[in-house]
């Protein structure tokens, strides 16, 4: 995987994650809701960052449409939904790390770091090396 | 369409470090993104690499210092060595943190064995005798290794250790959040 590769799995992984909290925020209250929209924000800031790296207008189209790995319907599925997503990120980020250096090395760390975090905040055991083989 | 398709067998570590998700990953419904393909799988990604200095790659802007991976992986494995002393000392002085602290204890050994290199014993850890203190002072800790692990993944230079670097410093910023609900109906 070079550079430019990883920066569209990022970029594209940052849509799902856009379209995943869209439809997760819907479905829960207060606090939980709160989280889930500034995740939301979140993820569109870091969308927005790694498109910008990539030259021309060579950043992926978000789908329409996502496919989710669960019924997505209680609190309970959205926070599964949301673990799943955060952790599938850190390795998107872990391998974007691995393709550059200096000021994009250092965000990608640092996406890994929030997402990992997020999954976490979200009900996710923390692991050694974060990723989603258990939520699956 | 599921996205999930197959069921997988779990994963070893060596395979989690090696494997590059593209993102086709975080949702790969048939007929419904499409945008990217998933990426290739590197093998043998482990700390234990990084022999040269200096080599530079695409992407990024601006030029790092680089460290030999020796160098970095002597300063993680003694990170992780304090980090698991402390938490072996904080679970002997609080046996009802056990459940919760041991987890990410066994974390922090598996970051230890990443390194693959054998460092002195630290310093004996002398963990607050107040509960609350306790869980501040690792949480402390573990922002401070989150924190050096960022940095040394920016003086790491071969990519699959700068991947398993990434990983263990996201580890670590993640444990800053798990223990902010540990010990609260202690």
């Amino acid at each position: 995987m070079n550079n430019q590769e990883a920066l569209a799995a990022a970029v594209s992984g940052e849509d799902a994650a856009i379209y995943a909290y869209g439809v997760l925020g819907a479905l829960l209250n207060a606090g939980a809701r709160r989280r889930a929209l500034e995740a939301l924000r979140a993820h569109q800031s870091w969308r927005d960052r790694m498109a910008h790296l990539m030259p021309g207008d060579t950043a992926p189209v978000p789908g329409i449409a996502y496919d989710f790995p669960m019924q997505v319907i209680d609190a309970g599925t959205t926070r599964a939904l949301a673990q799943l997503v955060e952790n599938r990120l850190v390795a998107v980020y872990a391998d974007l790390a691995a393709t550059c250096e200096g000021e994009q090395r250092a965000d990608a760390v640092l996406a890994a770091s929030e997402c990992a975090t997020r999954a976490v905040t979200w009900g996710a055991p923390s692991q050694a090396f974060p990723n989603d083989a258990s939520l699956t | 369409m599921p996205l999930t398709g197959q069921p997988r067998p779990p994963l070893t570590r060596r395979q989690l470090l090696a494997r590059s998700t593209g993102l086709a990953g975080v949702f790969a419904g048939a007929g419904v993104l499409g945008a990217c393909g998933s990426g290739a799988t590197t093998a043998g990604a482990t700390a234990a690499g990084d022999k040269t200095a200096g080599d530079s790659k695409a992407g990024g802007s601006g030029a790092s210092p680089v460290a030999t991976g020796a160098q970095i992986n002597i300063a993680v494995a003694t990170s992780e060595r304090a980090l698991i002393a402390l938490y072996t000392a904080t679970i002997s002085a609080f046996a009802q943190l056990a459940p919760s602290l041991e987890p990410i204890l066994r974390q922090h050994e598996e970051h230890l064995a990443a390194t693959g290199v054998e460092v002195p014993d630290p310093p004996a850890q002398n963990p607050p005798s107040n509960l609350s203190a306790a869980i501040a002072a690792l949480r402390q800790a573990e922002l401070t290794a989150a924190l050096e692990r960022r940095e040394s993944c920016l003086l790491a230079s071969e990519p699959d250790f700068v991947r398993t670097l990434t990983f263990i410093a996201a580890s670590e910023a993640s444990h800053v959040a798990a223990l902010k609900t540990v010990g609260r109906n202690q």
